[in-house]
Order: C-alpha cells, then sequence, then structure tokens
C-alpha cells in the first residue's frame, strides 16, 4: 500500500536547496519501510531544531516534534524513554547539533538511544541569514565575521566515533541515492545512528564545488580505528588537496539507553493508574 | 513535654543516622519528632548537626536551644552555648559536662571508630533515664554491625555518671508517620502515576533522584542525564510519546531550563517540575534554605502562557498537592511547578493522619483518529491529548495551526494565543476546588505565608493571641479574591518569607491591589526556630 508522505504546508525552502533532497530521501526511507511491512506508519516521529532544516517537520507526513534550536536531540532522547517502540528521526542542523546542542550530540552518542540523528551540515547558521558554525572553515567571510572565521573548524565525524556513537556515516545531500541507502540503514541500526549530511547553503555558504570534486566512497562499515583514520582524513576546511570519504565509518550492537534503563511504553504498558495512597504507610514508625 | 537534642559533629561521623535512630524511636512510642538537618557543601570534615524537637503534641519546626547536647567533632563547642537553662552536654569535647574517651572505650570493646556516636548515645539515653532496649531495637538497621553498636552504646549507658533529666511521658495512641519533604515528594509522584523522572542532580533537590532510582517493586524509571536542559527536553520528549514524567532541580538548574519552560506552555505537553530551592544568587549557600526563587517560578519562561505553581507547606501536603500537580498538569497541559525548599526537602516530619487526596490520577489520552488535531480549538483552551504513535501527533515550539502546522497567520496566531490563554480561567476554576489557600487560628491578626514556612508560623501563633495565619498555597493561578477577603478583614498583617525581599507581598499587590508592607523576613539559609518567631510577631503586632 502506497502510504501519503506530503503535507499540505508550502515550501519555504530557497528554490535548489539540498534541504529538498534531504527531504525526499526521507520521504523514501520511510515510504519504503512502511511499504515493504518493516515497520508502522504511526511509528514514525521527527524531531527538529530551529533553523532552515528544521523546517522538514512541516513538509514531511510523520508524526513530529518542532524543538528548540540544539534540542532535537535531548527532545529525542526523551522519547525513546517514553516509548521505545517509536522510530525516531532526529534532523539538526550543524549550528544545532555542533554549537547550541553539543553537549546533547555528545553525550548522546554514548547513551546509545536507539534512533536516527541527520545532520543538515551546510557549515552555517542559514536561517539567521548565514554566520559561521562550529564546522565553518576558518577565513570564511561572513556577516559576523567580516574578516574570516577566525576558529579552525571541528569534525563532527571522529567527536562521534570518540564518544562512542554506535553508527557513524557521512553523506552527501547531492548524492540522493547514496543518501537514501544509508538513512534507511541508520533507521534500521538499533542504536545512536548518525550522520552528517553535506548540504551546500546555496545563498550563504556554497560549497558544493569544493565537495563535489573531492568526494570518495569507501567500503564500510571499517574496524574502529580505521574508521577513526579514515574520518581524520578531512578536517572539514576547504584544504585544496583533501580528499571527502563518504559511506558508513563505523556500527556495532551496544546496549542502547532504554535497554539499559529497562524503559516501556508506559502508555500502554500501564494505560490506567490507580492512586496508591497506601504507599504512604511506609512512612509509619 | 517538650525537650530538644542537638547532635553535633563532623560530617562522616553518623550524625544523621544518630538523629534518625532516637527520633524513631520517639515517634514509635507516640511522641512528635521534628527533626532538623543542618549540613556544609562537603563530604568529609567541617561540622554537622540535627535539631531533634521532640513533643507530645505535633511540632513542625525547631527551636535554636537545646535540652541536651550531643557534640563530637572538633567544631562543634559552639553548641555548648546553646542549651536551655538546666541543659546537659555529652561529648568528646573539652568543656562538656560530661566528657568520654570514646577513643580508648572502643578499642576495649573491638569497636571502628565510627561507632563513637553509639557510645554517646547511650549516655544520652541515660541522661534521659529511657530505656536502652529502645534504641537497641532501632540500631538493628545497622544489620550485620547492629551488635558491636549496641555493645558501644551499653558502655555508654553504663558508663554515663552526668546530669540525669528523665523525661517522661505516657505513651501515645495511633499510628505516626515519620517523613522528610523530598520523601513525601517521590511518594506522591508514584501514587499520582509517575512513569519516568529525569534530573541531574542539584541540592536540595536530589534526595528524590536517589529515592526513585531506589525504589523497588514500583514500575518507574528515574534516569539521570546530561545537564538540565536535556532533562527537561527529554522530559518534554517523554511526555509527547505519552509517558507521565516529573524533573527536579534547584534554582540554577530551573534557570537553565527556562527556555524550555517556555516550550512547555506553547507544545502544551504536561511537565511536573519539582523545583526545591535554596538561598541565591548563583551558586549561593547550597544546602540551606531560601525561598528567594518564587517570583522567578511564577514568572519564568518566557512568552504569555498558563502554568500552574503550587507551594505545599508539610510532607504530608506535599504528597497531597503532588498529586494534584500531576493531576492538574495532565488534565490541562500545563506546566505545574512543586516549589519546595531544603527546609521542607530535607527536615522530617511526624504526623498521625494519613494524606486525603482529593483527585483522580488519570493520563487524560485520547485515542485518535487519522487526521488528528494536536491542537483543537475548544471553549475551555484544552485540546484532547493524544500519545505519539497513536497518530501522527505533533508538538511544536513555533506557532501553529490546529493540526500543528507552522503558521504566522495573523488570525491563526489570535486564535491559538487567546485558546492557550483560556486555560488560565479553566484552571482558576479547577484550583478553586482545591482549596488553593489555608488558614489556621481566628483573631485580628493575619499571618501571610507560603511553604515551608508553615510550620514554625504553626507552632509559633499558639503562643501569639488573636492570630490567624494565611497559608497560600496555589502561587499560580493566585487565589485572588480569598486572599483579598482576607486582608481586608484583618488588623495587622504581616509577611513571613525565608527571602531578603518578601517576594510574596509582591504577588498579593499584583494580583489583589494590598500593599503588605510589614515582612518578618529571614534570609541567611537557615529556616525560622519557633521561639524565634513568637518574638518576631510578637514585636511586629505591639
Ligand atoms: C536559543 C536560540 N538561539 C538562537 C536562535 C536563533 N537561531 C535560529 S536558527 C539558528 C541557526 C540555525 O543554524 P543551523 O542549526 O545550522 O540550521 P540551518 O539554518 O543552517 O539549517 C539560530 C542561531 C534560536 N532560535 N534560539
Ligand atoms: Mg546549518
Amino acid at each position: 500500500m502506497k502510504i501519503n508522505m506530503e503535507t499540505p504546508v508550502q515550501n519555504t525552502w530557497c528554490p535548489g536547496c539540498p534541504d529538498f533532497l534531504i527531504l525526499s530521501a526521507a520521504k523514501k526511507a520511510v515510504s519504503e519501510l512502511v511499504e515493504s511491512k518493516q515497520a508502522k506508519h504511526t511509528d514514525f516521529v521527527a524531531t527538529t531544531g530551529i533553523g532552515c532544516h528544521g523546517k522538514i517537520y512541516d513538509f514531511i507526513n510523520v508524526g513530529g516534534f518542532y524543538g528548540l534550536h540544539g534540542r532535537a536531540i535531548p527532545v529525542a532522547n526523551g522519547i525513546v524513554l517514553g516509548n521505545p517502540n517509536l522510530k525516531v528521526m532526529v534532523f539538526a542542523g550543524d549550528g544545532d547539533a555542533y554549537a547550541e546542542g553539543i553537549s546533547h550530540f555528545v553525550h548522546s552518542a554514548r547513551m546509545n538511544p536507539n534512533y536516527a540523528l541527520f545532520v543538515h551540515n551546510n557549515k552555517i547558521f542559514a536561517l539567521t541569514t548565514g554566520q559561521m558554525t562550529p564546522t565553518t572553515e576558518k577565513g570564511f567571510k561572513g556577516k559576523s565575521t567580516p574578516k574570516g572565521a577566525p576558529f579552525i573548524p571541528m569534525n563532527p565525524i571522529s567527536i562521534a566515533l570518540e564518544f562512542g556513537a554506535s553508527f557513524v556515516a557521512r553523506e552527501y545531500a547531492v548524492d540522493i541515492k547514496n543518501l537514501t541507502k544509508t538513512m534507511k540503514a541508520a533507521i534500521k541500526h538499533k542504536g545512536f545512528a548518525f550522520i552528517d549530511i553535506l548540504q551546500p547553503c546555496l545563498s550563504f555558504h556554497d560549497f558544493t564545488e569544493y565537495v563535489g570534486k573531492r568526494i570518495y566512497r569507501f567500503k564500510g562499515p571499517l574496524e574502529y580505528t580505521k574508521a577513526m583514520k579514515k574520518a581524520k582524513e578531512w578536517d572539514y576546511s576547504m584544504n585544496p588537496k583533501a580528499k571527502i570519504p563518504m559511506g558508513i565509518f563505523y556500527k556495532e550492537r551496544r546496549q542502547t539507553l532504554e535497554e539499559a534503563v529497562d524503559s516501556k511504553t508506559w502508555h500502554t504498558a500501564h494505560p490506567k493508574r490507580k492512586i496508591n495512597a497506601r504507599l504512604w504507610d511506609s512512612f509509619k514508625v | 513535654m517538650e525537650f530538644q537534642i542537638t547532635i553535633a559533629g563532623e560530617a562522616g561521623q553518623g550524625i544523621a543516622r544518630s538523629a534518625d535512630l532516637i527520633s524513631r524511636d520517639f515517634v514509635s512510642r507516640g511522641l512528635y519528632v521534628f527533626n532538623y538537618r543542618d549540613y556544609g557543601s562537603l563530604i568529609r570534615g567541617g561540622e554537622n548537626f540535627n535539631l531533634l524537637r521532640i513533643s507530645n503534641k505535633p511540632v513542625y519546626s525547631n527551636n535554636w536551644k537545646s535540652d541536651f547536647a550531643l557534640v563530637f567533632g572538633r567544631f562543634s563547642g559552639h553548641h555548648l552555648k546553646k542549651l536551655n537553662m538546666g541543659g546537659t552536654s555529652i561529648g568528646t569535647l573539652p568543656g562538656v559536662k560530661t566528657s568520654f574517651n570514646t577513643h580508648d572505650m572502643l578499642k576495649k570493646i573491638g569497636a571502628p571508630s565510627i561507632s563513637a556516636n553509639s557510645i554517646l548515645l547511650g549516655a544520652l539515653y541515660k541522661a534521659m533515664d529511657q530505656p536502652l532496649n529502645n534504641l537497641m531495637t532501632q540500631m538493628n538497621v545497622f544489620g550485620k554491625h547492629a551488635g558491636i553498636n549496641k555493645k558501644a552504646a551499653q558502655l555508654g549507658y553504663d558508663q554515663y555518671g552526668g546530669q540525669v533529666k528523665p523525661i517522661s511521658f505516657s505513651k501515645g495512641k495511633g499510628p505516626r508517620y515519620f517523613v522528610s519533604g523530598s520523601e513525601a515528594v517521590a511518594y506522591g509522584a508514584v501514587s499520582s502515576g509517575l512513569d519516568l523522572y529525569l534530573a541531574y542532580p542539584m541540592t536540595p533537590a536530589t534526595p528524590v533522584l536517589h529515592l526513585l532510582a531506589n525504589l523497588k517493586n514500583q514500575d518507574i524509571r528515574a534516569v539521570q542525564l546530561e545537564n538540565e536542559i536535556g532533562v527537561i527536553n527529554a522530559a518534554l520528549g517523554a511526555g509527547y510519546a505519552g509517558a507521565t514524567t516529573m524533573i527536579g532541580t534547584s534554582g540554577g538548574g530551573y534557570a537553565l531550563m527556562g527556555e524550555a519552560l517556555s516550550l512547555q506552555g506553547m507544545s502544551e505537553i504536561p511537565l511536573v517540575v519539582y523545583m526545591a530551592m535554596r538561598p541565591g544568587p548563583a551558586t549561593g549557600i547550597p544546602t540551606y534554605t531560601g525561598q528567594g526563587d518564587m517570583k522567578f517560578v511564577v514568572n519564568g519562561g518566557h512568552g504569555d502562557y498558563s502554568k500552574v505553581v503550587i507551594a505545599p507547606g508539610d510532607p504530608l501536603e506535599a504528597f497531597e498537592r503532588t498529586t494534584e500537580a500531576f493531576y492538574l498538569s495532565q488534565k490541562y497541559r500545563v506546566l505545574n511547578v512543586i516549589l519546595s525548599d531544603k527546609h521542607l526537602a530535607e527536615s522530617n516530619y511526624t504526623f498521625d493522619k494519613k494524606p486525603v487526596v482529593k483527585v483522580k490520577p488519570q493520563r487524560f489520552l485520547t485515542k485518535p483518529g487519522k487526521n488528528f488535531k494536536s491542537y483543537k480549538v475548544t471553549a475551555d483552551g484544552v485540546s484532547p491529548r493524544a500519545a505519539a504513535g497513536t497518530s501522527l501527533v505533533r508538538a511544536t515550539s513555533y506557532e501553529h495551526d490546529e493540526f500543528g502546522y507552522t503558521t504566522e497567520d495573523r488570525g491563526i496566531a489570535n486564535t491559538m494565543i487567546e485558546k492557550r490563554l483560556r486555560k488560565a480561567r479553566t484552571l482558576e476554576k479547577a484550583v478553586s476546588k482545591l482549596s488553593p489557600v489555608k488558614t489556621y487560628g481566628t483573631g485580628d491578626n493575619l499571618v501571610i505565608s507560603w511553604g515551608s514556612t508553615k510550620g514554625a508560623i504553626l507552632d509559633a501563633i499558639k503562643e501569639v493571641k488573636g492570630t490567624k495565619f494565611l497559608q497560600i498555597v496555589y502561587l499560580k493561578p493566585f487565589p485572588s479574591s480569598r486572599v483579598k477577603t482576607l486582608i481586608e478583614k484583618s488588623k495587622n498583617v504581616v509577611i513571613v518569607e525565608n527571602s531578603a525581599t518578601g517576594q510574596i507581598a509582591d504577588l498579593i499587590a499584583e494580583n489583589t491591589g494590598h500593599s503588605a508592607s510589614k515582612k518578618i523576613l529571614k534570609y541567611d539559609g537557615r529556616p525560622f526556630g519557633q521561639k524565634e518567631l513568637v518574638a518576631k510577631l510578637r514585636r511586629a503586632f505591639k
């Protein structure tokens, strides 16, 4: 049965924005999983941060939680604690996940909640009209850094590996075929499945040419030390000599957050709770 | 019959445990014990003390002078000056009336140094002329270490040759419950159908995290997360998924949660926050008490939205009111703050009653059909709530239409803002049925207060003739008309608050137009003592 992935909301992304490609890949991944009966439509839930990426909440027909800037990840942590059966997709921006919400990003990698995290990495704060983020290359001239971004970029792939993410991948929004495939794998992975999706911002930071010329695919997942080595091949700078590896760096099955705390689908596990004022009796001396 | 015991020593010397043993003994014999805990922000060394006020009538506060003092810390000498006339002291320090060389005594019976407190407890029982076997029974909590501690207690009892001030009373009848505010909130929450408790440790809220994490035979989970921002956002995620969720913190953590408190207002996901105050600003005095965060909590969160703030005054109320917090937050999809403080959270009170619960805990979840309206516009402002996964349920931080889709449309924005604000009136009606204020005593003098000051006030007004006490339990929605009428009926009005500015006066002025200029304030991190407050009230009403 074909499912409806469309919403009635008018799209407000810039024409040609690779966010459209991430949206189509996500819709495709979800509908394929539902149509092949691997999941129920109503099981899917998207959480988003605030930024251009966050608008995906309005454009994809799944349950959704449009959170605060930087907080798509902790909201998702709560969702899986509240109902471990939901299939959660977290759509975050690079500003979201790596600046405002970096603490949630690194600690969730350790805690290993079962959801897929898709970071729309345009190396820019797009919705606020073009300021540097933690993945912006040093020297980038933006409105807040007219003399060039003063800091070196961070590498979210090696950081995710260092903090114990159990699925780590990099994809390019323009390569929608591979993106869809890896997204599906991430949704199916049990644990914290992270994809850093390179998404050039046509309005404020168009690195299409730089990335397009340098990407290459490798056969993953790799063994941990090799994955780390591969992750460090590109440091998110605009080094002309760099090569950018694309694919799944690392994957392991490890106890998830929900498994660790033995969480339940609470409202069905306990549809009705009776008042238990008898608990007061335990204070009896 | 009333007396007070001080037990003072260094952190790690078993002060709190000793206080607990004595308390439980007297409570088990039908007396009322109030146990005040005073400790610093340290793990070893420094000074801790407990004050046990014990009476054959209910007592809800302590005094600052005792009749018996057990002092065995290097830094506890100052307690010797805080004895009532005829009081006696026992300990290891020079200057105490009866001094013990616990080191040598313990060596003789081969007991570890931690058992020094058992020697002093034994001596105390002799000084009070109380049967030692009662204490021995309580010592069974030591498990395999019970034997050696009983031996130490016997030694102290036998070797005590000091002043004896016999305590005599007839055994009280009926059940007695000995409980702290933390225990009451934790168990009240479990009774209300709690599924998840999320927190990042912060004194004085931490005991609730510990209690719930160690609770057995209850199907709830307590999870410590990465920080307070993570905690509150996760709580909203869990609520969206259908779980009944509570989070806990103190002022600093509550400040970090600020943005997401406002997200609660927009997303309308039920949330209960246990907020236990300590003196600020900033790190302040972490292990002491204060009520200075009240206005911050009542006003917190950016934007206009409805919320509920409840301030229970003692553990019995904390249990009852916690059930109301869950009920209101689930039914009306609002933020509900249980406002407590260190004094209520960490003092133990004795009750002879069980809580009376006025509400029935429910999830208030509907079974949604297709095309579910997560934010349906209704007359009372309350949209039926569904759990994520039961339909395509939406929750959002943006202004939205009935389905939860983002909008910037003027008309829809107005409709939705007004829908949310209609809940304020709906809540006022609901809260008016839940005794949002309580009054005690009669007279033209009116004491107005809220929260943990209740104990000292109840104990004090018995000795201040013609005094009525108005306890404001619901700070939001504010019970304006009840407060207004009572103020207008009284001759003298005085505010009592554990803060530097008397914030309740501002709330009263804002909601009733009455200014209460007379204030009894205390802001050194310590609660009001009973006698201290009697003196201050008498002066205020002169
Ligand atoms: C707490 C907070 N700070 C700042 C903002 C303003 N803000 C909105 S979007 C955004 C940046 C978004 O960048 P990113 O997450 O990379 O998303 P993009 O727009 O690039 O997709 C910022 C800073 C906000 N909404 N909330
Ligand atoms: Mg960005």
